[in-house]
């Protein structure tokens, strides 16, 4: 399985329904249609941990890493190869 | 598994009980009628560690675990009565302190971090708006990147010490269309141009709190001063939230013993058909409900303290926290001025005031609605 489809399973194991038919386009802007909201995205870091192995720092939920499905799994990939992700970017502007 | 607290932490509360005792006991009611906050009471906290207590020392702090803070701020509040002024505090502690510690630049730390712990200066909270309470993040106050500013549009309400800040960390939408995630938090400087603090609002209870409203009219803002990443605000502001669930309730704990203690005493003193009233069931009964009420709400508040110190995260812990320990303060509060009668309902005996302050828990960090929801998302519902 590949790393989109991988992460793609979990947002729907969280968001289900409101995701539509599978597969998920990896563009597409899971903020705007609003299918991330704030409540959701508690559980949604839980399950990334968990599914994955990473640890989601605080100063890594920015909206570069869960735009869409493409970005997030690319933001999955650099947690799992300990890239760190960006969480020590914070003072980037 | 062991309940029981370090020596220091013991110690620590003890001296924050006898610290509240001595130094924070003034003439409340007056106070209390006339929305008065005390500066001097707010000063000598400081110069007692208790603003700085959870801070590193390098920033004035005095480095404290957060089960120790919560021990100090539980003693604090069974010693002092003044819950708006404790109210103040913790909010100032945790959803200002807290998120430049956590999320600050050293610069932004070294500036603003010494003053806030020293009670030199005074921090405030605008998140809330006229048009997004529990939907927060549906706020309309913007903020436009331009240049080396960015400029804020809009208001906020509810922010608590506003009227007596120096520094507001203040949420606001860099592009609507990314929901919650365009949140990002700044830093705002009192003085700022654009910046109006309106008019002190009436509340029914916590009146030595002082609260307002904050209006932003093309207010800017350097870059240097937004706090963490653009569209980071949602997950500071959920941060600062749990700090603050989990820690403020540690004071309410602390004021229900001071109430039962109170309510106890006065059922042995005040006698009614030839005996003491705690000698009917009908009053027995209410004060073990609130001794119940006490042990259960200190387990589950430690809990998420234990919970934050181990893990980090505890929104779960910290949302069942705020849920019950609330709930259990007001129903508290109602029996103690049903304990004592007619004088209950009086000024003079000081139980209404807390009947007054207490209906503020349910609705402040996240109503209790709000607490529910959080859990049953949790729940997989």
């Amino acid at each position: 399985m590949s790393q989109v489809a991988a992460v793609e399973a979990v947002l729907r194991s969280e968001f289900g329904g409101a995701l539509g038919d599978p597969p998920l386009d990896p563009h597409e802007d899971l903020l705007a249609r609003g299918v991330i909201d704030s409540f959701g995205l508690i559980g949604l870091i839980a399950a990334l941990e968990r599914s994955f192995g990473i640890h989601i720092a605080d100063e890594d939920v920015v909206p570069e890493h869960f735009q869409n499905l493409e970005q997030l799994a690319a933001f999955v990939t650099a947690k799992q190869a300990g890239a760190g992700a960006p969480s020590d970017a914070r003072s980037d502007s | 598994m062991d309940l029981s607290f370090t020596p220091e932490q013991e110690a620590l509360k003890q001296e924050a009980l006898a610290f509240a005792r001595r130094a924070l006991a003034d003439d409340l009611i007056a106070r209390d009628r006339e929305s008065e906050f005390s500066r001097d009471l707010w000063e000598k906290c400081a110069a007692f560690g208790i603003q700085g207590s959870a801070f590193p020392a390098e920033y004035g702090g005095g480095d404290a675990d957060i089960i120790s803070v919560m021990r100090l701020m539980e003693g604090l509040g069974q010693g002092c009565k003044d819950s708006g002024l404790l109210f103040a505090l913790t909010g100032q502690m945790w959803t200002v302190q807290m998120p430049i510690l956590r999320f600050g630049t050293e610069e932004q730390k070294e500036r603003y971090l010494p003053r806030l712990c020293s009670g030199e200066s005074i921090g405030a909270h605008g998140m809330t708006e006229p048009g997004s309470g529990s939907d927060a993040f549906s706020m309309r106050t913007t903020a436009r990147l331009d240049g080396d500013d960015y400029v804020l549009n809009g208001s906020k309400t509810f922010s608590t010490s506003a009227p007596i800040a120096d520094v507001f960390i203040v949420f606001a939408t860099v592009d609507r269309s990314r929901g919650f995630m365009g949140v990002t938090a700044f830093i705002v400087d009192r003085d700022t141009p654009g910046l109006e603090v309106g008019r002190e609002i009436e509340k029914m209870g916590l009146r030595t709190a002082p609260m307002a409203e904050l209006f932003f009219d093309d207010c800017r803002v350097p870059v240097a001063n937004r706090l963490g990443r653009e569209g980071n605000g949602a997950t500071i502001f959920g941060e600062a939230v749990e700090w603050e669930r989990a820690c403020i309730l540690a004071s309410v704990v602390g004021a229900m013993e001071r109430q039962l203690d109170a309510c106890i005493a006065y059922a042995n003193t005040r006698e009614q058909f030839d005996r003491p009233i705690g000698k009917f069931q009908a009053i027995a009964n209410k004060i073990a409900d609130m001794k119940v009420r006490l042990e259960t709400a200190r387990l589950i508040v430690y809990n998420a303290g234990w919970a934050k110190k181990s893990g980090g995260k505890a929104a779960v812990e910290s949302a069942i926290a705020k849920l019950y320990v609330s709930e259990c303060w007001q129903k508290s509060c109602m029996d103690a001025v049903q304990i004592h009668g007619g004088y209950g309902y009086t000024t003079d005996f000081e139980v209404e005031r807390d009947l007054r302050d207490s209906v503020a828990a349910t609705l402040y960090s996240g109503t209790s609605e709000i607490q529910r929801n959080i859990i049953a998302r949790y729940l997989g519902l």
